[in-house]
């Protein structure tokens, strides 16, 4: 065997977990494999991450929003951001190297504010918002 | 965590396969030879991407099988150095903590990268960081199983291959029983944020 190119693309933990899923499905299919194992493995660990309730739209919005900020990120910092969306402004500075020279505080809050909403948490808060209202009306 | 690597290999099919569909001979194939295997430097593979190409089939004199080229993409799990990842304690030791994620239990936290001040509790086998909460020292234990967020220091590719390792050792050199394992990450927590993830969240 011949490694042509070690590193072609990289792949976000979403891509991963729906890819694994199919490969399952196939291995159903055709059977005769004797890679089900690992495929049960890293399934059992994407599911418990932030990836298993992300979809592929969801994380373009996220990217393209992360695109429109004032803010440079490299490849790799916006590819943790989507695998494990911060929701602290420590954690998010364990993921963005010289955080606090690069970020202002305004950016760090429109960053925060913006992976707590692609992590869905921000929904959650506003949906009880709204239902504190609906309740006070 | 996630890569895609380009690979090429030679596949061959034995004649009583020969009325399967060639397709789904050559992805059984490809994923029994590398799935859960480590490619030195390449890293863990995991499952087939897609099949580039399939070149001509071949068949050899004096043989029933027949023989195609194929360029293949595989997912392959390598982490960059600097990446934080999330994983389990798996055991602990005096030199440090092994990690698990479950489908790779090969990354080790040396006693060096604990939070500082740490200490290891011989007695009940734990990791203890002496937390200084204003004057008082909270002891907050990492238990064995406890999910923890770490940062990717180095990894090491080490040749496993047979024969490797078996030639005779010169005088005086100490036989290491150990089993190696091909790929191996080192880990640290020593960074606030780092270290069981219930530390941080009820800050």
């Amino acid at each position: 065997m011949e490694v042509k190119n070690p590193q072609v693309a990289v792949l976000c933990n979403n891509e991963v977990f729906e890819l694994l899923k199919k490969s399952q499905e196939n291995t159903k299919l055709i059977g005769g494999m004797n890679h089900s194992t690992i495929l049960y493995e890293v399934n059992k660990y994407l599911e418990q991450r932030p990836c298993a309730t992300q979809n592929a739209t969801k994380i373009k919005e996220f990217l393209i929003k992360l695109k429109h900020m004032p803010i440079n990120l490299t490849k790799k910092e916006k590819l943790m951001l989507v695998n494990d969306p911060p929701d602290s402004v420590l954690q998010l500075s364990l993921g963005i190297k010289d955080f606090y020279d690069r970020l202002s505080e305004p950016e760090t809050e429109m960053l925060l504010h913006a992976t707590k909403q692609f992590s869905g948490q921000f929904e959650v808060i506003t949906k009880q918002e709204q239902m504190e209202e609906e309740e006070e009306n | 965590m996630f890569i895609v690597s380009e690979f090429e290999e030679v596949v061959k099919v034995q004649p009583n396969h020969l009325e399967d569909d060639q397709m789904s001979r050559i992805v059984i194939h490809l994923n029994s030879m590398l799935a859960n295997k480590v490619v030195m430097n390449v890293g863990l593979c995991l499952s087939l991407f897609d099949i580039l190409e399939i070149g001509d089939s071949i068949i050899y004199p004096s043989e029933g099988a027949y023989f195609s080229k194929v360029r293949f993409r595989f997912i392959v799990f390598r982490p960059f150095v600097e990446e934080i990842l999330i994983g389990k304690v798996k055991s602990s030791s005096s030199d440090g903590a092994v990690l698990t994620t479950g489908f790779f239990e090969d990354i080790f936290v040396p006693a060096a990268n604990m939070q500082n001040p740490s200490r290891f509790d011989v007695k009940d086998k734990v990791w203890v960081w002496e937390y200084d909460n204003c004057g008082d020292t909270v002891e907050l234990h990492m238990d064995i199983g406890e999910t923890v967020r770490f940062r990717v220091v180095s990894e090491q590719f080490t040749d496993t291959h047979p024969g490797v390792d078996s030639g005779l050792l010169d005088t005086g050199e100490i036989a290491t029983s150990k089993s190696k394992s091909p790929y191996s990450i080192v880990g640290t927590v020593r960074e606030p944020g780092l270290g069981v993830i219930g530390w941080w969240t009820d800050l």
